[in-house]
């Protein structure tokens, strides 16, 4: 499935923070030169790992004993 | 650590992919979060690459939000926590690598077809996933 750039930044900044994965593939996208942006299954999977490395991190960092 | 807000991010990934969700956007846990992604990323058959790669994916994913979650429990030190990371990664690179080997269709996005190079890493990121907490 397709959708337009719009519709994909709308939807991802409605839903979930900015700088999110989805807005960073339409920046792209949209950089070079395509009007739309098509996200797969294993990209999403991918993408939902980045979000969940993110998270793992943050939680990592917050135990820092140096902080 | 915001499971809520993950798996809203996932909702609106899914979404975005065209996945059809299989049960309604309730995300209250962990375990609903996790289960969703796995019954969403198989668009294709489940002998399929892209399956069993997002199969891969999802379980990396589910060991780094099950870490995170319980660190900041208090149920795992920083150094497991540490440890879990670095595992995952390990075990993404393979996958990643993997994918990168598939020949992408165009229009779907997905890999129609791979080469032996693909099918092996696959198989050594399930191995790894395999170890993973």
């Amino acid at each position: 499935m397709q959708m337009s750039i719009a519709d994909a930044r709308a939807l991802a900044a409605t839903k979930i923070a900015e700088g999110n994965a989805v807005n960073a593939a339409a920046d792209a996208a949209e950089q070079a030169g395509q009007s739309q942006v098509e996200i797969t299954g294993v990209a999403v999977g991918q993408v939902v790992d980045d979000a969940a490395r993110a998270d793992l991190q943050a939680a990592i960092d917050a135990t820092d004993p140096a902080k | 650590m915001n499971f809520r807000l993950a798996a809203l991010a996932v909702a609106a990934l899914v979404v975005v992919s065209g996945c059809k969700p299989k049960t309604e956007y309730v995300f209250d846990t962990h375990a609903q979060s996790m289960t969703y992604i796995a019954g969403s990323l198989c668009t294709g058959g489940d002998a399929s690459f892209d399956c069993q790669a997002s199969k891969v994916l999802t379980r990396i994913a589910t060991s780094r939000f099950k870490a995170a979650a319980l660190l900041s429990e208090g149920k795992i030190d920083r150094d497991t926590a540490i440890a879990a990371q670095s595992a995952a990664d390990e075990a993404r690179t393979v996958i990643d690598v993997a994918i990168g080997e598939c020949q992408v269709s165009g229009k779907t996005g997905e890999c129609t077809a791979q080469s032996d190079k693909a099918h092996q890493g696959l198989q050594q990121a399930q191995a790894a996933v395999a170890g993973l907490n």
